[in-house]
């Protein structure tokens, strides 16, 4: 390892890792989930964990730079896997991974399906949804399927899993770059930062690969930005992680277990409006209604005999 | 020989007269009068003209199988329709919950339904505008209706509904709860509490899980024991604070013995929690909602509306499979109802009847349109009373179709054989409106309320001192609705 160069790139992730706490500290310190900046990885010790870590050890693997462990970690075996991989690409073989070996790594972008032909444009009420089973983002026009896109969900952990729920775009930007690639659209997730973004790791479409954000080609997302507005309604469907019901719900809480609560609702009958993770005053009616239906007390909150009926105990 | 003449022709006269008179009042006596207009309940539609009944009723929610209720309304309403082609229905829904706020000022405008659906309970809301179906029902049709639902649609000699089903209140327990197996109809509250004791002693059970805030619960357990509703049919209250007091003392030394959580609160929101979780052994007070959770759950019945579990051709399957369930869920099922402890040796089982009522239109649309309106509500009692007493845990109310019942009810025979005996020993809500309005008011506002005193300390003749105040109370508020 070459110190002299190698140094000032360490320091720079080291930064940029402080610099993503203090950004995004209710993603990285209390709620879990959530995708963040996209991190320079680099060779330190303690040695650098994550699922970005493991989107590279699995990338590499795949262009034949084996043998390595996929578990997540950023080891000397990765930092070696990484060199020679910079070194037959004709950058710096420092073991550092910024933008450049992303690019690198990402190689020919795979093309788009086009469902439509280009400049057709969807008219009515826009609406999204996105399948984390079948790996889709289908766009709907006053409820008819309008262009499907291929995309990458959350990886299968606890804390990974793309956030099942009915959202709403509530920002949209450009040129995050980067892991974000060049368009972003933020969801009303309530406990972390979710969005529909594009990407530098086109390999991953189709795949579980992001820390719960839904991935595009930058091209499918280019078009996706420039139809749907800021409140678009966005499903996102598919398993759901384990999730205990221990607490009492009350108007104001958030999280999966509102979720989980607002769909067994409607699925009931009792008309939520939705399933956004929030407890608010519709949920809490759907709650009374229920209650008063089986005849436990009526008070608008999820307590534990709620659970039962619901099913989720 | 001419005033031999007419004296025949005088006492000729005279018999035609008589017998004219006869005729006319034999007529007259026949009729029904409803308000200011008689109604001849021997007039058949006719069938060279055309009628259009209006219906109001009610969907029940039913969140195992939406939808469902509304299906079979709609099917009973095509075979109506396809065997009087010329009677069309128009059907309005009301909420399942609604009072009888719409029918009242209806009833105000001259325009109220042809047929009324009450589900909740049969009333009589207006004896100027409701018609009596008595008259209208076969020696046939009044043999094939339980005794306990005529009665309970029975005031004034008269029959003022199509009964529907009954549908008898009863509690669960565990099933593995050995001591349990002594419930029956009539048990004592001494059984029912030495029953709890050895549940906690030898089965390791807490005791029982309750909602004290939920006025059915003393109401029920009042009418179980004292066979009496708070108000009679004359709206004096019946409940002596003796009576109340009785009951309130069971229930405190249930509390005093530790067989029931001294924290009100706590418990009735975790009674299910509790039930499952193997420490409550029973749960009160329970409507047919949450008896469908806990049968369910409890592995009584299925959980969905048909039973994939066997096999064979369809016809076995039909055939086998409510057989195969009932069996295995027997076998392996948690929760059972039971009927509530009475006293002395009184069998009695509160309940609550549902049917359907006809009403004139004003002007009076004709006898025939009523016999019309007659034959629609006869039908749907008939039709639909074994799907929603299936759906609800109820009796229907005519024995012809408890075949039908049994079979879709999926609960095992001697749940069924528990409501029926439940059934035939009902103690229904007062029928006239007023006063059923009044009994609404004491379980909703005053019964609960004071119930959950007990919990606080207060003493069992305190309680029910203020209960029998509230109720002469009510009497003097609730006016005529």
């Amino acid at each position: 390892m070459r110190l002299k160069t190698a140094w000032p790139k360490c320091l720079a992730a080291l930064a940029a890792a402080l610099l993503a706490a203090v950004a995004y500290p209710a993603a990285a310190a209390s709620t879990p989930g959530g995708c963040g900046p996209e991190r320079t990885i680099a060779p330190l010790v303690p040695y650098l964990a994550g699922p970005d870590v493991l989107e590279l050890q699995e990338r590499l693997l795949s262009l034949g730079y084996g043998p390595l462990a996929p578990d997540g970690v950023y080891g000397p075996r990765t930092t070696e896997a990484v060199r020679r991989f910079q070194r037959d690409r004709g950058i710096e073989p420092d073991g550092v991974v910024g933008p450049a070996t992303w690019e690198a790594l990402a190689g020919e972008p795979a093309a788009a399906p086009a469902q439509t032909a280009p400049g057709q444009k969807p008219s009515g009420e826009l609406s999204i949804v996105v399948d984390t089973e079948k790996f889709t983002l289908t766009l709907y026009a006053d409820g008819r399927p309008f262009k499907t896109y291929r995309v990458a969900v959350g990886r299968p952990s606890q804390f990974t899993l793309s956030p099942v729920g009915e959202w709403r775009i509530i920002q949209k930007s450009v040129n995050w770059g980067g892991g974000f690639g060049t368009r972003w659209m933020g969801l009303n997730v309530p406990w972390g930062i979710y969005g529909i973004h594009g990407t530098n790791k086109p390999w991953s479409i189709g795949t579980r690969a992001s820390a719960g954000c839904i991935r595009m080609h930058n091209r499918d997302v280019e078009e996706l930005y420039s139809w749907v507005p800021v409140g678009t309604r966005v499903t996102i469907i598919g398993p759901m992680p384990d999730v205990s019901f221990d607490r009492r719900l009350s108007p104001g809480a958030t999280g999966r277990d509102v979720v989980f609560v607002q769909f067994r609702l409607q699925e009931l009958g009792f008309d939520a409006r939705g399933a956004d993770g929030r407890y608010g005053p519709n949920t809490a009616e759907a709650v009374r209604a229920l209650q008063r239906l089986y005849g436990l007390p009526v008070d608008g909150d999820a307590y534990e005999d709620v659970y039962y009926i619901l099913g989720l105990k | 020989m001419l005033g031999h003449l007419k004296r025949i022709a005088v006492w000729l006269l005279a018999a035609i007269l008589a017998g004219g008179a006869y005729m006319y009042w034999t007529y007259l006596d026949r009729l029904v009068r409803v308000g200011d207009v008689r109604i001849d309940p021997r007039a058949l539609v006719d069938p060279n003209r055309s009628y259009t009944l209006i219906l109001w009723d009610r969907e029940a929610p039913l969140p195992w199988d939406r939808g469902a209720h509304r299906e079979a309304l709609e099917q009973a309403l095509d075979e109506f329709r396809k065997a009087w082609p010329n009677i069309s229905v128009e059907l309005k829904l009301l909420d399942w919950d609604a009072g009888h706020d719409a029918l009242r000022e209806a009833l105000m405008d001259g325009t109220p339904p042809d047929v009324y659906g009450m589900p909740l309970g049969v009333r009589l809301i207006d004896a100027a505008w409701q018609v009596p179906v008595d008259a209208y029902m076969s020696a046939e049709a009044r043999e094939d209706t339980l005794q306990s639902a005529l009665s309970a649609v029975t005031a004034q000699g008269r029959a003022w509904a199509w009964p529907r089903w009954v549908l008898p209140k009863v509690w669960v327990i565990r099933a593995d709860w050995e001591s349990g197996a002594a419930a029956r109809a009539g048990w004592s509250w001494e059984e029912f509490a030495e029953a709890l004791a050895d549940a906690k002693t030898k089965s390791g059970f807490d005791g029982i899980a309750l909602n004290p805030y939920d006025g059915n619960l003393l109401f029920e357990a009042m009418v179980a024991a004292t066979g009496q509703n708070p108000v009679d049919e004359q709206g004096r209250r019946s409940w002596s604070a003796e009576d109340m007091a009785s009951v309130l003392e069971a229930f405190r030394s249930l509390i005093d013995r530790g067989l029931v959580s001294r924290d009100a609160a706590q418990m009735s929101r975790t009674r299910l929690a509790a039930f499952w979780n193997g420490r409550a052994v029973l749960v009160a007070p329970v409507n047919s909602w949450l008896l469908r959770h806990l049968l369910a759950r409890g592995g009584s019945i299925s959980e969905m509306p048909d039973d994939e579990s066997a096999t064979g051709t369809e016809d076995d399957k039909a055939n086998a499979s409510v057989e195969t369930s009932t069996a295995s869920n027997a076998a392996r099922r948690l929760a059972a109802p039971v009927p509530l402890p009475t006293r002395g040796d009184g069998r009695h089982a509160p309940a609550v009847v549902g049917g359907y009522a006809v009403f004139r239109r004003n002007p009076h649309a004709g006898d025939d349109h009523t016999r019309a309106a007659m034959l629609l509500a006869e039908h749907l009692s008939r039709r639909l009373g074994p799907w929603e007493a299936a759906n609800l845990f109820a009796v229907p109310a005519h024995p012809t179709s408890w075949e039908r019942w049994r079979s879709e009810s999926g609960l095992p025979a001697e749940d069924l054989d528990l409501l029926i005996t439940l059934s035939q020993s009902a103690v229904v809500p007062p029928l006239a409106d007023v006063h059923a309005a009044r009994q609404e008011r004491i379980v909703d506002r005053i019964l609960g309320e004071a119930f959950v005193k007990l919990w606080s300390g207060a003493s069992p003749h305190e309680i029910a001192e203020e209960i029998a105040r509230a109720i002469d109370q009510v009497r003097a508020e609730v006016a005529v609705p």
